[in-house]
């Protein structure tokens, strides 16, 4: 009785539902998108049948590897107009552009097959704008299903979206030293790997905050698990701090006819030695201000009143 | 309700939603209750000062809404070139904010995060039992 091994894991019924869909798309020269919803789902962008662009919250897209990377600063991007999609070459030449884009939607796909998909909805509409060539939809899902397959086969195979590994403390030193020969560098992936692992992150987060595809982490941490380079968190045990956290009073003492209570006179409020500038802009806290019972009977968050 | 499951209720959202990097809530005039933020030595998150500037742009962002004619806030979103922080409100005495990033699933949290606010609601104005 352990955690489910990757292949127990795997949506096979949406993989199905996916690839029935994909090949749909294709031969009928589709351009739009097929939305993937799941967790964490994803969508293919498809212009004449060709995918162009393959999205997911699961991978960093081609624009977040550039920005991460340095190799388009966060300058440019403001100045592109931030836009969704890094379509811009003007700082990358074109192939390279490409190459990358083609990249980010293998990712993209392997980030969709290994979570769960819920449903598959084609929508008809325009293409990406500056998008180039786009790839044949089946080559890239085979690909993505041979990463699938790649990472199944790995002793201590995790997954990107559960596994929130840690690296070695700094008492434990001594065995990272030991795992490569001295005068070595460790690879770099591995590297970013070991200053991110921090047992909140997992692999999927990993790649993000290190600018790196997903499936080359999630392979790579799968094998420093294996070493013993990286390890499961220990169990979080808490000293339940269970003092009261009153920021709202439930029954709050009713104001004189036309004067506001000061803040710092509402029971349990964090107290403040002036008011800060949230407060006195906000017209909504300034009118509950006046009537905490009010609150009470709001239906719904953030309502203001004018 | 305690501290214990206010922290519990963010740290579910981190879990649920691909991309959350951290959440924070905040009293409305800034002052931080409480926070789960990721932070490296090389990029650290100043948890009290995020708070301050989260129920602050709250503020002015129901204030534009009131201003432009535009009805009800229900969350203002910076989107940036490394992230997001969507800021919702607890009812009108504190904020929820929360981090992601480039990958956040918003649709996602949105789902995700009504019930949370909910219960966070539910936490920050229950009376300990004497």
């Amino acid at each position: 009785m352990g955690v489910p091994g990757v292949r127990e894991s795997l949506d096979l019924a949406g993989h199905l539902r996916l690839k029935a869909w994909v090949a749909r798309a294709a031969a009928e020269a589709v351009t739009g998108a097929l939305r993937a919803p799941g967790s964490p789902g994803g969508v293919l962008r498809f212009r004449d049948g060709l995918v162009t662009v393959a999205e997911s919250a699961g991978a960093p897209g081609a624009q977040a590897l550039l920005i991460r990377t340095g190799r388009v600063s966060d300058e440019d991007w403001a100045r592109d107009g931030g836009a969704d999609h890094a379509t811009s070459t003007a700082h990358i030449g074109a192939a390279h552009r490409e190459v990358l884009q083609w990249m980010a939607n293998q990712d993209a796909l392997f980030a969709v097959l290994v979570g769960s998909i819920d449903a598959c909805v084609l929508e008809p509409g325009p293409s990406v704008p500056g998008a180039g060539r786009g790839q044949d939809a089946g080559a890239l899902l085979d690909a993505a299903f041979r990463k699938l397959d790649a990472l199944a086969l790995l002793p201590r195979a995790i997954l990107p979206y559960r596994e929130r590994l840690i690296a070695p403390s700094a008492d434990d030193g001594d065995r990272t030293a030991r795992s490569w020969s001295a005068g070595m560098r460790p690879p770099a992936l591995r590297t970013a790997i070991l200053d991110y692992a921090d047992g909140r992150r997992t692999a999927r987060d990993i790649a993000f905050v290190a600018g790196r595809s997903l499936y080359p982490v999630t392979v790579e941490m799968s094998r420093m698990l294996a070493e013993g380079l990286l390890h499961e968190p220990p169990p979080r045990i808490e000293r339940v701090d269970t003092s009261p956290v009153r920021v709202l009073p439930r029954n709050p003492p009713l104001p004189s006819p036309g004067s506001a209570p000061a803040l710092d006179a509402l029971p349990g409020l964090p107290q403040r030695g002036t008011a800060a500038a949230g407060a006195t802009e906000d017209p909504a806290s300034q009118k509950t201000a006046a009537s905490w019972r009010d609150f009470l009977r709001l239906g719904r968050t953030g309502e203001s009143r004018n | 309700m305690d501290r214990h499951d206010l922290l519990t209720e963010m740290r579910g959202l981190r879990e649920q939603v691909p991309g959350v990097t951290g959440t924070l809530v905040a009293a409305s005039d800034g002052l931080l209750v409480a926070a789960d933020i990721d932070s490296d030595a090389d990029s650290p998150v100043e948890a009290d000062a995020l708070a301050a500037i989260a129920a602050a742009s709250l503020g002015v962002a129901r204030r534009v809404v009131g201003l432009a004619h535009q009805g009800t806030l229900g969350r203002a979103i910076t989107y940036a070139s490394r992230g997001h922080m969507v800021v919702y409100g607890v009812g009108v005495a504190a904020v929820l904010a929360v981090l992601g990033d480039e990958g956040l699933d918003v649709g996602a949290l949105h789902q995700k995060s009504q019930p949370a606010l909910g219960r966070i609601r539910t936490i920050l104005t229950d009376k300990q039992g004497e």
